[in-house]
């Protein structure tokens, strides 16, 4: 943990995120119309992202990626990635095909670019909501990612920032994705006190 | 005064629930795991549990069965970010009505409480 920050301003901004991963989760249960099993979020404070053990490690497991950058009054970056024995899996599931693990054909990777499009902007959106503050989105781009990983594409432009690492699974199918989040911040105690007060106010929106 | 069991490993929201229900003239017990939660229960026998679902150290669907076990009348409301029908489902079949997306809404969750 953060020496700056405490455990209950953490577990608040975890807790933003989960309602992202949720919705994003919940989105992609009534695409496919199946359940799916959502991890539980690990977060880390990032100071050097270059330098980030957590960041190297997690880059290097990508192969595939749609990501999808947003900014307004909460700024950063949105990875959706699978292994290629996932993506040929969600494929089938999204195409209805029992295709077996090969390169994907350029059809294949708009699908999943549209489909990463869908799930992270479900996400992302609902932080939005739930912040009550407008948040743009970039186009998202799918990559496909050989040996090297190019950290520049995910660099961070802020010394500060948070990554979360949360992942939706689909047993029967054998499809599970990695939710990254790259969260960019100026002023990390504004943004807990914003959340403890718009969860404190809370009345509507409840289903 | 009622006492009601909050199960949720995030403090930032045991107190946004512990805050509301004091507010609602609820007593409030905490419970930062699953495995406590269901401890806690069995000590406390609290008139309702409000449980999340996405714990590190179990599902939220095992905290109600392990209760339920114990109490097959327990008061369970789910307050949780995971609102997909599928969990819903899993919900009702253990025998638990009332479902609650986060964060939790203080008028709705009077309502249920009221209603139990």
């Amino acid at each position: 943990m953060n020496k700056q920050f405490t455990q209950l301003n953490i577990d608040a901004i975890k807790e933003v995120i989960n309602m992202g991963i949720g919705e994003a989760a919940f989105s992609l249960s009534e695409l496919l119309n199946k359940k799916v099993v959502i991890k539980v979020s690990e977060l880390f404070f990032l100071s050097n992202i270059e330098n980030s053990t957590e960041f190297k490690n997690i880059t290097d497991k990508i192969s595939i990626y749609i990501h999808q950058q947003f900014d307004g009054s909460l700024a950063g970056q949105a990875i959706l990635s699978y292994s290629s024995k996932n993506a040929i899996n969600l494929m089938n599931v999204l195409l209805e095909k029992s295709k077996k693990p090969s390169d994907l054909t350029n059809i294949e990777l708009s699908a999943l670019e549209e489909f990463g499009n869908i799930i992270l902007g479900s996400c992302i959106s609902k932080i939005g909501d739930v912040l009550g503050t407008p948040i743009r989105f970039r186009i998202p781009k799918v990559s496909v990612l050989e040996k090297e990983i190019n950290y520049l594409a995910l660099k961070s432009k802020f010394s500060n920032c948070i990554l979360v690492k949360s992942s939706m699974k689909i047993n029967q199918d054998n499809v599970k994705a990695d939710i990254y989040m790259l969260l960019e911040f100026t002023d990390f105690i504004e943004l807990v006190e914003k959340i403890t007060k718009l969860f404190i106010n809370r009345t509507t929106d409840n289903e | 005064m009622k006492k009601v069991l909050i199960i949720d490993d995030s403090m930032f929201t045991r107190n946004i629930h512990a805050g509301i229900l004091t507010e609602l003239g609820f007593e409030n017990l905490q419970a930062d795991s699953g495995s406590t939660g269901i401890e806690e229960y069995k000590k406390e026998k609290p008139y309702a549990v409000i449980v999340d679902l996405l714990m590190p150290d179990m599902d939220g669907m095992d905290v109600i069965k392990g209760i339920k076990e114990f109490d097959e009348n327990a008061n369970i409301i789910i307050c949780s970010t995971d609102r997909q029908k599928f969990r819903k489902q899993e919900g009702k079949d253990l025998g638990v009505e009332h479902f609650l997306n986060k964060p939790i809404d203080k008028d709705l969750l009077s309502e249920v409480l009221e209603k139990m």
